[in-house]
């Protein structure tokens, strides 16, 4: 069982850095419209 | 942090210019963004806070949309010290700048889904710690492990608590501050006495830990306001769209050439150039030029209105023919259109709000609970002090109001997702709430019981003409082809014979042309038939609108437009009666159509020729009754009917305006989702007084017996969690229900 003590803390290590990845994505926009984007390829091309 | 833009320091020059003419003070008037505006008591506090800074002059708070109008004397007080003290009351403000605060509300947003997020990966994790620990490691493994996985538990669920949970906590302490005890006290109670005794637990080797119990509240209540926030920003997007209706640009006329100009530019006493089909940038009068103008925007008058040199014009009015000129005598804030709006942002800050149940019920329970769990603790301190500190933690565990806090939005969530799947769009929080009240449902007419597009349902012919119906339809729908004129819609799909030539439109009156060298006119009979004194002109049954087909000296044929119901509109009146609500037709077309249509939908209280103003105060007059108003309507002219009543409802297809002022938009073309909103709406609330009624009696039977040592901590533990699940599985019922 002794074990645990090595998975336990990365899989913390690893939920950290999805939190960390999480975040960035929120601050770079990518969550800011879930909508239009699925749309987009209807649009006319502008030069 | 508070910027005022240029938008802003123009709107406050022209409020300042416009009182100082009327009185001896200058006052200032402002818009402010303001978070953490839950529900009407907050309304209250705000008004009270800027009421109680000398030299501020009126205060209107707008709850859907998280805005305050203030105006104020700025030679006795600032704009700064106002937002100083709604920041020290915990409702941080700004000013609203040009084009919206969308940048506030998207980092409002970003905000929230970080939290939401953290939450969420938090408690997943400490759930599978949770799970471990319900198996009671010290027996396989040894202290050791357990005392690791609390350990653990502790590390993930403090940032679920203190990140994720800092709001809960702060708004919690403004609350209290303004001593008063709203849902968040509770919420925030719960939170930090479940974290609390569990850290206890895990540095004195205590019982038991809650860190699941603590992580699952702070995600489960931060979906919650993360969909009400959400709700919120769309609310306050539409209200910028329906800003939006005037033109950036319009034409100048300088010497004869027309110059494209920023509409901000336009003064008083310019000339402007209108195209067809363009909107009308300002209040003014007609100089050149004649056309129709469609007005629908501010009167809801469906037809096109005539409009020749000397006559007025407004602004948001679509010139529908030909180039005109207009000499603009308001802009911007003067302007009827402007006025509308004031209206209808004005009726819905003042309006009665019904009283939440779930602040209501929260305040006395958390105020019970702190009692109990105070004497509980005198007791046992002069009984047993060792057993003191487990007794009463069972106390705080088993009071603990996540339960009751989870009772009402979670039934919301899942009846607002219920309504999106039936086509029903909810955009105030508390929408469903105050329409299960409602017992007084007032309906507009044009476009909302009816579909507000004409229809051909009777044609009759003059023998002595020698044309066919058929021939008679072609002809009139050549006529009225292209000619942009809402009859027109009732021709659409009829095949055309040959093309118009020469075609004319005159205004009001109707239109003539030449259908293979022969010239035809379709319009008023007058105008048609140079006389209305014809066989033609009898017996038009009272729900049509007749036109005329003529060659301009005898009447060849009439043909009966009518504006069919809406689907869904009787069964939609049917059952509203079912349920005891009384209905109401206000309607501004002539009584003898909307007699007919209120007879066929079987509507008790039917009024025509009602003008906005008369809908309004017929709507406060009801509300003064001390009824419970829903208003279901579509145009511009219905937006302060809307938002004067408590609850509005609108369509997709509405104007802006209107869909700003409403709590619900229809998605579809049908009056269903209406009726189901109205029977969900019920049905939401029995729910939620059931989950409000199952927290309580959970508490009445279970903190005795914790009160008196019966029940160890790990064991309230259980039941806590326990009777939150039992809720969101009631609350979710609501959601998979046909």
């Amino acid at each position: 069982m002794n074990i645990i003590f090595v998975l336990i803390p990365l899989s913390i290590l690893f939920l950290i850095v999805a939190v960390i990845a999480f975040f960035w994505a929120i601050d770079s926009g990518q969550f800011d419209d879930l909508d239009s984007p699925a749309v987009r390829i209807l649009d006319d091309d502008q030069e | 942090m508070t910027t005022v833009s240029q938008y802003q320091l123009r709107r406050l020059s022209v409020a300042n210019l416009e009182r100082e003419s009327e009185g001896g003070h200058a006052t200032a008037e402002a818009i402010l963004s303001v978070e953490g505006i839950h529900c009407g008591r907050c309304a209250v506090s705000i008004s009270k806070i800027l009421k109680g800074i000398s030299g501020v002059n009126d205060v209107l708070v707008n709850v859907p949309v998280s805005q305050v109008n203030v105006s104020w004397f700025p030679d006795i007080v600032g704009l700064d010290s106002m937002l100083q003290a709604l920041d020290q009351n915990g409702y941080p403000a700004q000013t609203l700048a040009s084009g919206g605060n969308t940048e506030l509300a998207a980092q409002q947003r970003r905000t929230a889904l970080k939290r939401l997020l953290v939450a969420g990966l938090g408690m997943m994790q400490v759930m599978t710690f949770a799970v471990a620990l319900y198996l009671e490691p010290s027996s396989v493994s040894g202290m050791a492990t357990e005392q690791f996985l609390r350990l653990v538990s502790l590390m993930v669920a403090t940032p679920v608590v203190f990140y994720a949970g800092a709001p809960f906590f702060v708004n919690a302490w403004h609350s209290l501050k303004r001593r008063q005890l709203d849902m968040d006290v509770p919420v925030a109670l719960a939170i930090g006495i479940a974290y609390t005794a569990s850290v206890a637990s895990t540095f004195l080797d205590g019982e038991h830990v809650y860190f699941d119990s603590a992580t699952m509240f702070v995600f489960l209540l931060s979906v919650a306001r993360y969909f009400d926030l959400n709700a919120r920003n769309n609310a306050q997007a539409r209200v910028q769209a329906a800003l939006d209706v005037l033109p950036a640009t319009c034409y100048r006329m300088v010497k004869d050439d027309a110059v494209e100009i920023p509409i901000q530019e336009l003064k008083t006493g310019d000339v402007v150039l209108v195209k067809p089909g363009d909107t009308i940038p300002g209040d003014g009068v007609l100089v050149l030029g004649a056309g129709e103008v469609d007005e629908s925007l501010i009167t809801g008058e469906s037809r096109p209105i005539a409009k020749n040199v000397g006559d007025q014009v407004v602004a948001g009015s679509i010139n529908c023919t030909g180039v005109i000129r207009v000499r603009v005598e308001s802009v911007d804030h003067d302007t009827v259109f402007a006025a509308i709006q004031r209206m209808a942002f004005s009726a819905q800050a003042t309006k009665p709000r019904v009283g939440r149940i779930a602040d209501t019920v929260a305040g006395f329970f958390v105020l019970g609970v702190l009692v109990v769990a105070l004497t509980t603790g005198l007791v046992w301190f002069i009984l047993d002090p060792d057993r003191m500190l487990s007794v009463v933690l069972s106390v705080l565990v088993i009071t603990c109001p996540c339960a009751l806090s989870l009772a009402v939005p979670t039934s919301l969530i899942a009846a607002t997702s219920a309504l999106a799947r039936k086509g029903l769009l909810l955009t105030e929080s508390n929408g469903l709430e105050t329409l299960s009240k409602v017992n007084h449902f007032v309906l507009d007419k044009t476009g909302t019981l009816t579909k507000g597009i004409p229809r051909v349902c009777d044609i009759k012919v003059s023998p002595a003409s020698g044309l066919n119906e058929k021939d008679c339809l072609s002809i009139a729908a050549s006529l009225e082809k292209d000619s942009g004129h809402p009859y027109s819609l009732a021709f659409s799909d009829i095949k055309i014979q040959g093309a118009a030539a020469a075609q004319e439109i005159h205004p009001g009156l109707g239109i003539l042309g030449e259908i293979k060298g022969k010239q035809f006119r379709v319009g008023t009979a007058n105008f048609a038939g140079g006389s209305d004194d014809h066989v033609l002109c009898d017996g038009v049954p009272t729900h049509a609108t007749p036109i005329f087909l003529g060659d301009g000296k005898e009447l060849i044929a009439r043909i009966d437009l009518v504006d069919d119901l809406r689907t869904g509109a009787q069964a939609f009146v049917q059952t509203l009666r079912r349920n005891d609500i009384s209905v109401s037709l206000a309607s501004g077309d002539h009584s003898g159509i909307a007699v007919s249509i209120g007879r066929q939908l079987g509507v008790e209280t039917i009024l025509s020729r009602q003008t906005p103003e008369d809908k309004l105060s017929y709507i406060k007059s009801l509300q003064d009754k001390g009824l419970t108003v829903a208003m279901v309507g579509d145009g511009i002219n219905d937006a302060p009917i809307l938002s004067q009543a408590d609850i509005g409802i609108t369509f997709r297809n509405g104007t802006n305006l209107a869909q700003a002022c409403s709590a619900m938009i229809v998605l579809s073309e049908s009056l269903d989702p209406a009726r189901e909103a109205f029977l969900i709406s019920k049905r939401t609330m029995g729910t939620i007084k059931a989950n409000i009624l199952w927290a309580i009696a959970y508490n009445v039977i279970t903190v005795p017996l914790a009160v008196s040592g019966h029940i160890a901590p790990w064991v309230a533990a259980a039941g806590m969690s326990f009777s939150s699940m039992f809720i969101v599985a009631n609350a979710s019922r609501l959601a998979f229900e046909r």
